[in-house]
C-alpha cells in the first residue's frame, strides 16, 4: 500500500519535473519552483559558475535538477514501520524481570497482561521503578534479560 | 582515581567537541540523546550511547534521573555537562557526586553562589572588583526602587534577579518612565522565572562585553586564561567572539589578579567565565558563568590549551599550570553559524543537503553537521562554529573571512551571510563597537 503510493508520487514527480524542465529551457527563466501540497520541485538552469571571491557567496553545489524535498515534518516524524504492539522502557536503568532475585519473573511468554499491570522493574539511581504495561494482550516475545541496561524508549516486550 | 569513561550530558557541537578531547586522551565516551537525536553526530562519535527520553529536553537532556542512570548503566566514572541543559544546575552537580561520579565542573555550592547574580556581585565587590552601580539587595516593589533612584544617574536598567538573555528587563531613561518600566520588567520576569525579585543598576550605553576565562583546581588555586571580547551581539545573544580583548594591559592584569584571588578563596573548581561591561576604559563586573562556554575555542586558540583536557586533568588530581606558563599569542575570532535566515533571524530547522567545512592553517570548525542530518526544531539554532587564528587581529579578520567564504551549507538558511557582512563593516574592522553596535548597524544596512 505504502509502496504503491510512493510509486504514484514518483511517476507524478517525473512528469512534473520533465514539464518544468521544458518550461525553463524554452524560456528566459533560470529557475522555477513548483509547490503542491507537501511536494515542492525546484529546477534551475545552471549551477552558478565558480563565484569570484569578492562576491562572498558561499558556493553551493547546486544540482541542475533537485529532487523533490521530503517535507521536514514528515522526515522528523518518520519512524520505522512496526506492526507489532510493544511496551517500551519509560526510564533509563537496569531492568529486573522479577520482584526480587530468586522469585519467578513477573511475566512470561503466553501471559495475558492488562494496561497498568506491573511487568518489569527498572533500577535508576538506586530507586526501583515499576514498569507498567501500556498495552493489553498476550505476551509474544520478551526482548530483555534480567539485569541488562535499557535506554529510554527501548522495546521490552511484544504483544499479540 | 583516573577517569576512564565520561558521559557527556549534552548534544550538538559541544558534545562532539568534548568527545574529540576524550579520544585524544584515550578515555571512553558515552553520548546521551533524545529520540529526536538518535542520528545526531555526537551519537555516532561516541563509543556508546543511551537514549534518555523524548524530544522535549525537559524529559531527556534535562532529566537528571535518566542522565545519571545512563552513567550508571554504562559504567561511566565522570559526567561532563557542556553548556546549557544541566550545566548550571547546582542540584545536578550535587547528585552526580552523591552517586560517586566525578562532575567535570564546579561544586553545587559554587554553581549556586556564583550563578546567583546578586551573590556573585557582592562577592566581587568585597574583593575590590568594580561592579555596575546599583542595588545590593533584591527589591520587590517600585517604592524600594524609587529610593535607590534618588542616588543614581539615568538611564537605569531594571532586571529580574533570575533572568538572562535580555528578557525580564527594561531601561528607564528618565524618572518619569521609571515606574512603568519597572512594572513591565517585573511582570515579564515573574512570568518567566516565577520570581519577582528585581534589581536596578546604572545603564551603560553601548558598553563592550569583555570576559575573563578562568580555571581552578578546587583547592584554592585559580589562573586566568586571558580575555575575550563578545560585544557583537543581537538581543543579548553573542554573534561574534574574539580574543584577546583590546584592554589596557595594567587594568587587565589588576582584574585578573583580583579575580584569581577571590575565586581561589572560594576554592573555585574547573572552568568558568567572569563577564564584565567596559565603558570609558573601566570594567564593571556583571556575572559569572560556571561552565565552559560556546566561545571557549577562542581562548584555546590564543593560549594553545585544551580547556576540556585541563578540566579532566584537574579532576584527576593533576596540578594546575602556573599563571606564568599561560602565554597569550596572536588573535582569534569565532563566528556562530546558526540555522536562521541571515537578516530576518527566523529559525530554519531542516535537512542539510551539502556541508563543506573550511580549512587551512589557523582554521577550526566545531560543529555537528553532516549532509543528510536534519536539524531538529527542538533545540537551539547553533549549527556550527568557525574559529580562526592568526598572529594579529588584522590578519585574523582576513583568514576568518576566507574561511567563511569557503564554507558551504545548503538545504537550510544559515547566518553565514550575516557573519560575512559583519567582517566587512569598517566599525568591526577598526574595533569600534559595543554591545548595541550590531543591532544599530543592521538597521542602516
Amino acid at each position: 500500500m505504502k509502496d504503491k503510493l510512493n510509486r504514484d508520487k514518483f511517476i507524478f514527480n517525473q512528469k512534473a519535473i520533465k514539464y518544468l524542465a521544458d518550461v525553463v529551457s524554452e524560456s528566459n527563466l533560470t529557475e522555477i519552483e513548483y509547490k503542491c501540497a507537501d511536494i515542492s520541485i525546484k529546477i534551475s538552469k545552471n549551477g552558478p559558475a565558480a563565484a569570484p571571491m569578492q562576491n562572498y557567496a558561499p558556493m553551493p553545489m547546486q544540482m541542475p535538477l533537485q529532487p523533490s524535498e521530503i517535507p521536514l515534518k514528515q522526515a522528523l516524524e518518520a519512524k520505522p514501520a512496526s506492526e507489532k504492539r510493544s511496551v517500551t522502557a519509560p526510564v533509563v536503568g537496569k531492568i529486573y524481570v522479577a520482584e526480587k532475585p530468586g522469585l519467578p519473573a513477573l511475566i512470561k511468554v503466553g501471559d495475558k497482561v492488562e494496561v497498568g499491570q506491573k511487568i518489569f522493574i527498572i533500577e535508576a539511581m538506586k530507586v526501583m521503578n515499576n514498569v507498567k504495561s501500556t498495552e493489553s494482550g498476550t505476551i509474544s516475545k520478551i526482548l530483555v534479560q534480567d539485569g541488562q541496561a535499557v535506554e529510554f524508549g527501548q522495546k521490552l516486550v511484544e504483544l499479540e | 582515581m583516573t577517569i576512564k569513561k565520561v558521559l557527556i550530558a549534552n548534544r550538538g557541537e559541544i558534545a562532539v567537541r568534548i568527545i574529540r578531547t576524550l579520544r585524544k586522551m584515550d578515555i571512553k565516551s558515552v553520548a546521551i540523546h533524545s529520540e529526536a537525536d538518535s542520528r545526531a553526530m555526537h551519537v555516532m562519535f561516541a563509543d556508546e550511547s543511551v537514549c534518555v527520553g523524548p524530544a522535549n529536553a525537559a524529559e531527556s537532556y534535562n532529566n537528571i534521573k535518566n542522565v545519571i542512570a545512563a552513567a550508571e548503566v554504562t559504567g561511566a566514572d565522570a559526567i561532563h555537562p557542556g553548556y546549557g541543559f544541566l550545566s548550571e544546575s547546582p542540584k545536578f552537580s550535587e547528585m552526580v557526586e552523591q552517586h560517586r561520579l566525578t562532575f567535570l565542573g564546579p561544586t553545587g555550592e559554587q554553581i549556586e553562589q556564583f550563578g546567583s547574580k546578586m551573590t556573585a556581585k557582592n562577592i566581587m565587590e568585597s574583593a575590590g572588583i568594580p561592579v555596575v552601580p546599583g542595588s545590593k539587595e533584591a527589591i520587590e516593589s517600585f517604592e524600594e526602587a524609587a529610593k535607590m533612584l534618588k542616588t543614581m544617574d539615568f538611564p537605569v536598567l531594571f532586571k529580574g534577579t533570575e533572568c538572562g538573555g535580555g528578557r525580564g528587563q527594561r531601561i528607564a531613561f528618565s524618572a518619569e518612565q521609571a515606574e512603568q518600566m519597572f512594572t513591565e520588567a517585573q511582570a515579564e520576569a515573574e512570568a518567566m522565572t516565577k520570581d519577582k525579585r528585581m534589581y536596578v543598576e546604572t545603564y551603560l550605553p553601548n558598553p563592550r562585553h569583555i570576559e575573563f576565562q578562568v580555571i581552578g583546581d578546587g583547592k584554592g588555586n585559580v589562573i586566568s586564561l586571558g580575555t575575550r571580547d563578545c560585544s557583537v551581539q543581537r538581543r543579548h545573544q553573542k554573534v561574534v567572539e574574539e580574543g584577546p580583548a583590546n584592554l589596557d594591559p595594567d587594568l587587565c592584569k589588576e582584574i585578573e589578579q583580583k579575580l584569581c584571588a577571590v575565586l581561589g578563596k572560594y576554592h573555585y573548581r574547573s572552568a568558568g567565565t567572569v563577564e564584565f561591561l567596559e565603558s570609558n576604559g573601566k570594567l564593571y563586573f556583571i556575572e559569572v558563568n560556571t561552565r565552559v562556554q560556546v566561545e571557549h575555542p577562542v581562548t584555546e586558540a590564543i593560549t594553545g590549551r585544551d580547556i576540556i583536557e585541563m578540566q579532566i586533568r584537574l579532576a584527576n588530581g593533576e596540578p594546575l599550570p602556573k599563571q606564568s606558563e599561560i602565554v597569550i599569542k596572536g588573535h582569534a575570532i569565532e563566528s556562530r553559524i546558526t540555522a536562521e535566515s541571515p537578516f530576518e533571524f527566523i529559525p530554519c530547522p531542516g535537512r542539510i543537503d551539502q556541508f563543506l567545512a573550511p580549512g587551512g592553517p589557523g582554521v577550526r570548525v566545531d560543529g555537528a553537521l553532516y549532509p543528510g542530518w536534519i536539524i531538529p526544531p527542538w533545540y537551539d539554532s547553533l549549527a556550527t562554529k568557525i574559529i580562526s587564528w592568526a598572529p594579529s587581529r588584522e590578519e585574523c579578520i582576513r583568514v576568518h573571512k576566507l574561511a567563511l567564504m569557503e564554507t558551504t551549507i545548503s538545504g537550510i538558511e544559515t547566518s553565514l551571510p550575516l557573519q560575512l557582512w559583519i567582517l566587512d563593516q569598517p566599525d568591526f574592522v577598526s574595533g569600534n563597537f559595543g554591545t548595541q553596535w550590531l543591532e544599530k548597524a543592521l538597521k542602516t544596512r
